[in-house]
């Protein structure tokens, strides 16, 4: 048995036992939400894959892209999964803390094991959810194939960043001032029409543009969707402007988590 | 052996900052039985999930050079939504150790038969104190047990060292 013993262990022991406690929370947390009723825990991406479905639907029916040549199914695809993934995250870890109180009686157990169990769970939701609905639109022929992958991942690689970075921030900050909380619901609800979701960066005003390409998600959705379809759009993306802020909300969230964990008092 | 050196720890209360624990200095060897007695808020528990290492003392050091369990009887370091074998599954893997062999051993030691299979929040605090000792003692070289008990209007924490 290993203990992180006051940070006398090395590295390697250190990331061996928070693999391993990762493991057994991600285990307990399908446990707790899910059970082993029903569906159990395919309900972490069929209830995505609900969302997307009807997202789209309702998109298809109104033809929601301003009279362009945009395949419609995959814009509202790649839009909506694009918005789950990075706004449940943070939805999923605010608040994460005093649920996992009795847990940290544990000494291995710390806060951002919490932390990146349940974003692993909710990327993972996400991912599946996107990755079956393309498969399936592809081989019912309502979408083709994406014109480029490598761009796909890379693009759903970094707003995962982005989710997580913004997740651990938020959560690691709410511990503290309960206010973090309180803004978020209503800037999460704010931010769904600003991030790059239901608009392609081209369609908008100039001065709208330069606006809404301040917000990181937006680059990470136009870098997706030209990979999806990127020769019938003329997509506006900046990865390394998009790196730049994922990073440092990626610190300052690192930063303020280790800041909570030496003040944490297990339940 | 577990050692505390120069070990402060203080809270932040609405009437301003409580220093709880302020220089601690001691030394526990394997066979050891020590108790901490004091009136309630004295610092009986900090100083257990102190040793434990499950917080952290504001200044100084506990090094613990023999495996340490989690302090236990605090009612906590289990999930109520969870059964009792779920725990026990969920204690091994966060420790390392493989649950082979100690779900019999934990099921006749706690006596709680088919209660293993019920979510703790069913349990009563006996049969909660009951699986808490049996998946510690059964966990490889646990060394040190630490609890708590509340005597009548005085309560004591004890911290039991075992060879």
């Amino acid at each position: 048995m290993t203990d992180r013993n006051g940070g006398r262990d090395s590295l390697a022991e250190s990331f061996a036992i928070q693999r391993r406690v990762i493991g057994a929370l991600l285990m307990r947390e399908v446990l707790t939400r899910y059970g082993r009723h029903n569906l159990g825990f395919l309900w972490l991406f069929v209830e995505p894959m609900l969302f997307t479905l009807g997202v789209t639907a309702l998109w298809t029916a109104l033809k929601a892209v301003h009279g362009s040549s945009i395949p419609i199914t995959a814009f509202a695809l790649t839009g909506y999964s694009s918005v789950l993934l990075w706004r449940n995250m943070p939805n999923r870890c605010v608040g994460a803390v005093v649920p996992n109180l009795a847990l940290m009686y544990h000494r291995n157990v710390r806060i951002i094991d919490v932390f990146l169990a349940r974003l692993l769970l909710e990327a993972a939701g996400a991912t599946i959810s996107f990755l079956i609905l393309t498969l399936v639109f592809i081989a019912l022929g309502w979408i083709v194939s994406p014109e480029d992958l490598l761009l796909v991942l890379v693009g759903w690689g970094m707003l995962a960043w982005f989710g997580m970075a913004l997740a651990i921030f938020l959560a690691a900050f709410a511990e503290e001032y309960e206010v973090v909380e309180k803004l978020w619901h209503p800037a999460s609800y704010l931010l769904f029409p600003l991030s790059g979701a239901a608009f392609l960066v081209e369609a908008l005003p100039v001065q709208a543009q330069e606006f809404v390409l301040y917000l990181p998600m937006v680059h990470a959705v136009e870098c997706i969707r030209e990979g999806f379809f990127g020769s019938q759009m003329n997509a506006q993306f900046d990865l390394g402007y998009m790196a730049m802020i994922n990073l440092t909300i990626t610190l300052f969230g690192l930063l303020q988590t280790y800041r909570i964990s030496l003040k944490v008092v297990p339940e | 052996m577990i050692r505390l050196e120069n070990v402060s720890k203080s809270y932040a209360t609405r009437t301003g900052i409580k220093s709880v624990l302020k220089g601690v200095n001691f030394e526990m060897r394997k066979g050891e039985r020590v108790g901490f007695l004091g009136r309630n808020g004295a610092g009986k528990s900090t100083l257990i999930r102190i040793i434990s290492g499950a917080e952290l003392p504001d200044e100084g050091t506990v090094q613990r050079e023999m495996s340490v369990s989690w302090p236990l009887a605090f009612g906590g370091a289990f999930q109520n939504a969870l059964t009792g074998l779920d725990n026990l599954r969920f204690i091994c893997r966060i420790y390392g150790v493989s649950t082979e062999g100690k779900l019999d051993y934990v099921q006749e030691f706690s006596e709680l038969g088919d209660y293993i299979y019920e979510p703790l929040r069913s349990y009563s605090a006996g049969m909660r104190a009951r699986l808490a000792f049996a998946i510690s003692t059964r966990l490889s070289r646990w060394a040190m047990t630490a609890f708590n008990a509340s005597v009548t209007s005085n309560s004591s924490s004890a911290v039991r060292i075992v060879a």
